[in-house]
């Protein structure tokens, strides 16, 4: 009996019972299409996120008293650590000699002790909103591109000026169709005048980048007061002095804080290489505990099929009877249900990764996040639902097969 | 098994020709079914022998004896089997899926065989869509399709009101003139006596072995 022959006879006892066909599948369904639409989601937000945060360039490192935090005693001695000033941003300014170009910003603290940033122009009040106090050449640094207009200058941000460079989304819904350069905004109402208007950026991890303000950093130190840490960054032009750079820059701030051998360094410096990297293992933890989730489904889903070809068996006992009667091999009928069992779950898994890519679509068209349906899941998928097709068939197969036909042919 | 063995047939000795039409009589229990499975090749004896087309049946594997299934013996049943999602010339070309003829061929050989149980006009219905008595006549076709030694009918008439039964027999003695060997297991002696030869069973022996010559010719 070919392949084909049997591929009708189970073709054929599929469109008898589609509904239960269709239960059946939906355990492999809903397994496979969880994988799908995780892989794709998870390769689509890496590209965006490391696309992201290469942006401000895989030439630049920032020097931040806390770094990244990942356990509640990492916490505790960053809290213990000095601020890091406008003072040392000046040293590493002077004598770190690698360091190309240096800057700083700072953040205005959102939630934690409340002191929500609100810009208001005109009747529109837009609440909660990213502000930075920044050097003008933070900019250049951070490659922040400005569409309309100009970045801060370095008069402005030595003179205080109460300038101010406004995110794309902001600068639309303050300025709803007409040219926000020029115009006045008040920032927590202090009076701003509009310079430049960022690029559109998107979202990344949650911040929509478009709702910002960024203003001289001596401006915001007069709003805010100085005790807060900056943030310094720093540009290096020649890619192999960036580990140079980094220690020469370390230096200068080590002696600043009077930091003895011994001692840490009391800061942290972050390449975009180390955010790739935590990105990454934040990335594969999810994908990890995703793909933990469906292969649960799979399983189920195998132990559902197993279940309902261990029906079928019994069901279809006189015809095996026949089929052995009129000159079936033990390993017809065998091939027969186990690759009735493959091609319902294999059924089950193109189904899978047909909703799987539509959701992957359905994400990345309703939210910021590209998804990218590869060829590589799409045949695991599909690998995977034939594989749980196989192991779940194997039992029931070999029961049919192993029928008495006189028993067989006696059961109606 | 318990503690008394029970042989269902036991010192059976029986020849049957090429050609024959031989009815197995007796009542339930007497082996007949036994004897039937042996012939058919579904079952093997656990003692003595079993020759067809000079092979010792015995000595055969499982894949063997389903390929001599498959190719000497033609089985008709009592309740038809035939499969409820395939039409009638479908299931007419199951035995020559097992034996791997390529499609085409199946279909011309189903067609010839509907045609001699005269049914071609029925070719596509599916069994529930035909008479008992049609249905009966698809496995008899399909039983044929395989050109086997041995037509092997297993109360053909038992689930047919009596005249379609009658057509049935009618049938099977148009086969037998064609050439083709009968044996047809029956507890009716009524149907036994289409017969040419009718062997009765009774406790796993043969009780009496016949030809009812002159008397059924007549039908």
């Amino acid at each position: 009996m070919s392949f084909f022959e049997i591929l009708s006879v189970v073709l054929i006892s599929f469109r008898a019972n589609k509904m239960r066909t269709f239960l059946t599948l939906l355990g492999v369904i809903i397994g496979v299409t969880t994988v799908i639409t995780v892989v794709s989601i998870v390769k689509g937000m890496n590209r965006y996120v490391i696309g992201a945060i290469t942006r401000a360039g895989s030439n630049s490192f920032r020097i931040d008293r806390f770094g990244i935090i990942t356990s509640v005693e990492q916490w505790e001695t960053a809290m213990k650590r000095k601020d890091l000033t406008v003072d040392d941003l000046k040293a590493v300014q002077e004598h770190c000699d690698l360091c190309n170009t240096t800057g700083g910003f700072t953040l205005a603290p959102t939630f934690m002790n409340e002191a929500v940033i609100n810009v208001a122009a005109g009747r529109e009040t837009i609440k909660d909103i990213r502000l930075f106090g920044v050097t003008s050449n933070y900019g250049e640094i951070a490659n922040r591109e400005v569409t309309n207009g100009r970045y801060l200058t370095e008069w402005e941000v030595d003179h205080s000026a109460p300038s101010v460079v406004l995110g794309f989304e902001l600068a639309e819904n303050l300025f709803p169709h007409i040219d926000a350069v020029g115009k006045f905004v008040a920032i927590n109402h202090r009076r701003f005048r509009v310079v430049g208007v960022l690029k559109k950026y998107g979202t990344i991890f949650h911040q929509n980048q478009d709702v910002v303000a960024e203003i001289p950093l001596t401006v915001f130190q007069k709003m805010f007061g100085k005790h807060d840490s900056i943030f310094i960054i720093v540009k290096v032009d020649d890619l192999s002095k960036m580990t140079l750079a980094q220690d020469q820059a370390r230096v200068v701030l080590r002696s600043r804080h009077h930091r003895r051998y011994e001692d840490d360094d009391g800061f942290s410096i972050l390449t975009t290489d180390n955010l790739i990297q935590l990105w990454q293992a934040f990335s594969a933890g999810a994908f990890a505990a995703m793909i933990g989730i469906a292969s649960i489904a799979l399983v189920v889903g195998g132990i559902v099929i197993m279940n309902i070809m261990l029906v079928s068996v019994v069901e279809r006992t006189p015809e095996i009877g026949l089929r052995k009667a009129m000159g079936a091999r033990n390993r017809d009928i065998r091939r027969q249900f186990l690759l009735e069992s493959v091609i319902l779950a294999a059924t089950g898994g193109i189904i899978g990764i047909l909703l799987g890519a539509t959701a992957a679509k359905l994400v990345s068209a309703l939210s910021p996040m590209p998804a990218s349906l590869e060829a590589g899941p799409v045949v695991a998928g599909l690998l995977l639902a034939s594989v749980v097709g196989l192991l779940s068939g194997m039992w029931p197969a070999v029961k049919a097969a192993r029928l008495d036909p006189i028993v067989a042919l006696g059961t109606e | 098994m318990g503690e008394e063995k029970v042989h269902a047939l036991n010192g059976i000795d029986l020849e049957i020709e090429k050609g024959d039409y031989v009815a197995i009589m007796g009542p339930s229990g007497s082996g007949k079914s036994t004897l039937m499975y042996l012939i058919g090749c579904l079952d093997t004896p656990t003692d003595g022998e079993y020759w067809l087309n000079d092979r010792a049946v015995r000595d055969l594997s499982d894949d063997e004896l389903a390929r001599v299934r498959n190719e000497e013996v033609g089985f008709v049943f009592q309740s038809f089997h035939l499969l409820p999602r395939y039409n009638a010339l479908e299931n007419v070309q199951l035995p020559l899926v097992y034996s791997n003829v390529p499609r085409e061929e199946r279909v011309t050989r189903a067609k010839e065989a509907l045609a001699q149980v005269d049914l071609t006009d029925r070719a596509n219905h599916r069994p529930n869509e035909l008479s008992g008595g049609q249905r009966q006549r698809v496995a008899v076709a399909r039983a044929l399709i395989g050109k086997p030694s041995i037509l092997l009918a297993d109360e053909p008439t038992g689930n047919l009101d009596s005249a379609t039964g009658k057509d049935i027999l009618a049938l099977f003695g148009k086969l037998h003139k064609a050439g083709n060997t009968i044996i047809l297991v029956t507890h009716d002696s009524e149907i036994a006596s289409n017969a040419k030869r009718v062997i009765r069973l009774r406790d796993g022996k043969v009780e009496s072995d016949v030809r009812p010559s002159v008397t059924s010719n007549e039908k």
